[in-house]
């Protein structure tokens, strides 16, 4: 699953640390988001999706 | 105050608060935009919860980095030096009775204490480590039916050489789902 959050955090000037902190998740799940390696839970896509004022199809898309 | 979710409830306008995101597991979706005072966290500098900050302090690669080496070590240490066996003191059914109940106390605490796990850890984490347990009974049981074609030559495998198999697999595992991930 292809995902817009690196682009997303980048243009509100976040780093992955920062993302982390406001999701209380670890930067190795963000990191591991955005790199596909991770598709995360139906919760956290939701906190995801209310952190960036966004539907969670706006930020996630299928391959 | 007011809040809208595009996408999720029909664009329609929610009052702050929702008793469906206020409790349970959505709860922390609340806390992660909205501070106790109402204040849009999205526009402030992130804060870190003790919870957050207990949970770095705990360093997962490093806790299967020791659990990946106690295995390896356990598994050249028994090989080397197999433990003695004692015979059974009690009769067989007692045994096996004992036996029954001790591993049905013991899943259901294990149930309780991973169900506990999963709320309070990283999913990320706990996906790779659930994962990565898998993988360790999976080739803990190939090992052992691969061992048990050649006891001739092997001798009996002990429990704790199987021990020392599955720790050091849940190890390599770990940091094999940490390398590739599972997303694709």
């Amino acid at each position: 699953m292809k995902n817009r959050l690196k682009v997303l955090r980048a243009e509100r000037d976040w780093s992955q640390a920062d993302l982390a902190t406001r999701l209380a998740v670890s930067r190795q799940s963000v990191n591991a988001i955005e790199t596909g390696k991770y598709d995360p839970s139906l919760p956290l896509a939701f906190k995801i999706a209310a952190l960036f004022d966004m539907s969670i199809e706006e930020i996630f898309l299928r391959d | 105050m007011s809040w809208k979710l595009e996408g999720i409830f029909d664009e329609t306008e929610i009052p702050f608060m929702p008793q469906i995101y206020s409790d349970g597991e959505y709860s922390d979706l609340v806390q992660c935009i909205f501070d106790r005072g109402g204040n849009n966290m999205n526009q402030a500098e992130p804060k870190e919860s003790l919870r957050h900050r207990i949970y770095n302090s705990l360093k997962p690669d490093w806790a299967f980095g020791f659990v990946l080496l106690v295995g390896l070590g356990l598994l050249v240490l028994e090989v080397q030096d197999p433990q003695e066996q004692v015979m059974a003191a009690w009769s067989a059914t007692t045994i096996a009775g004992a036996a029954i109940m001790f591993t049905v106390i013991i899943a259901f605490l294990a149930t309780i204490l991973a169900a506990l796990d999963r709320k309070k850890t990283d999913d990320y984490h706990f996906q790779i480590m659930a994962n990565s347990a898998i993988i360790a009974i999976i080739t803990a049981i190939f090992v052992n039916m691969v061992w048990s074609l050649a006891e001739p030559q092997l001798g009996t495998m002990s429990v704790q050489i199987l021990i020392a198999i599955l720790l050091f697999a849940w190890g390599l595992g770990y940091f094999f789902y940490r390398w590739r991930g599972f997303g694709q």
